[in-house]
């Protein structure tokens, strides 16, 4: 047999080897490795924000959203943010010609930890074109695990005369992110 | 070998489900609803209504109260009101009544005027002139469908006129006038 032909054997013979150690063993191992990263998710719980009649002629309507979230944010340099964002001016319902203008509708944010409490502590105006604040986070944020509720939009309309009589309706929108 | 690959796939598959149950969305909604009825309300800028008399031949007292209103009537078949009633006769006894005026003839009467509600609708003033009452409440405005103030209100005034008979004793006296205002 010639040098040749053994190496041939040889290195069949190894291959063969390492194969057969690589399936066949008492034990083995495998590294799981799952990357956790930032997130969020949120849900509104109050489908149908309706707002209260005027205690008094002419004073403001009220009415409250309440919601929760989950967030986890970056642990080096993270941050978290909700924020809404109306459809479009307030329309009647029995005719779509009667508006009220989003400048008379403004809001004032109640945000349970893990949020910073400088979501929207004073009035924030809302607005069809801006998405605008309602909770911030920081870095290495953790809500609850099955969320973090307790959270609320205080909605404000002005009442003024010049509304014509009609049911009003617009959507809000609520955006969470993190990084 | 087909059995271990149909158990390993199961066993991904529910490993899977429970998080995407709990991962929620990065949006959500509400609906705002909000039903603008009918309202009304009004201040009275005259608290205290001071009726004066010119020269000395018994002319009559004189006097005006202005009223500023805020007034949404229905869009359809609204419609809206302002009345008074004199709620308190004058006292002390001796002096002018409006429900036993000491003289026939003697009565407290009023004219109005209304400002158009300066966002829609119209404004109607009462009759003039008008008699007041203690026993019911009479007109001072009355208004239409969709009528719709300012923000900051529209102006009405009650101008009145009361006897002066010489039988009244001297003194001071006093009666209450309570407007009332409505909207539907």
């Amino acid at each position: 047999m010639n040098a040749k032909k053994v190496l041939i054997i040889a290195i069949a013979l190894l291959l063969t080897a390492a194969v057969a150690q690589a399936q066949y063993a008492p034990t083995g191992t495998s590294t799981l490795s799952v990357v956790v990263g930032a997130e969020a998710s949120l849900a509104i719980t109050t489908a149908t924000t309706t707002f209260a009649g005027p205690a008094s002629p002419f004073a403001n309507y009220a009415g409250t959203t309440n919601f929760s979230y989950k967030i986890r944010t970056g642990f080096g340099a993270g941050t978290g943010s909700i924020t809404v964002k109306l459809g479009g001016a307030l329309t009647g319902t029995a005719s779509s010609s009667n508006t009220i203008a989003l400048s008379n509708l403004s809001y004032i944010c109640t945000d349970a930890l893990p949020a910073l409490g400088t979501g929207c502590t004073t009035a924030v105006g809302a607005s069809s074109t801006t998405a605008t604040p309602v909770a911030t986070f920081s870095k290495d944020a953790h809500s609850a695990d099955a969320g973090t509720s307790g959270n609320s939009l205080a909605w404000t309309l002005v009442n003024l005369p010049s509304y014509v009589q009609d049911t009003y309706t617009a959507t809000a929108t609520f955006t969470i992110s993190a990084t | 070998m087909r059995k271990r690959l149909i158990l390993a796939t199961l066993a991904m598959l529910i490993l899977t489900l429970p998080a995407l149950a709990q991962l929620g969305s990065g949006t959500g909604t509400t609906t705002l609803n909000v039903t603008v009825a009918a309202e009304a309300g009004l201040t009275v800028g005259t608290g205290t209504t001071a009726m004066t008399s010119t020269g000395t031949n018994f002319s009559n007292y004189t006097g005006a109260t202005n009223l500023t209103y805020y007034m949404r009537t229905s869009a359809t078949g609204g419609s809206g009101n302002v009345v008074l009633q004199v709620t308190s006769d004058f006292l002390p006894t001796g002096g002018p009544s409006v429900a036993s005026p000491p003289s026939a003839g003697d009565a407290l009467k009023y004219t109005c005027t209304v400002a158009a509600p300066g966002n829609n609708g119209t404004g109607t003033p009462c009759a003039s002139p008008t008699t007041a009452a203690t026993g019911s409440a009479t007109s001072v405005a009355t208004f239409g469908t969709d009528a719709r103030s300012l923000a900051s209100g529209n102006s009405a005034a009650v101008n009145w006129t009361l006897t002066n008979d010489p039988k009244y004793k001297t003194g001071t006296y006093s009666a209450t006038v309570t407007f009332t205002i409505s909207a539907t």
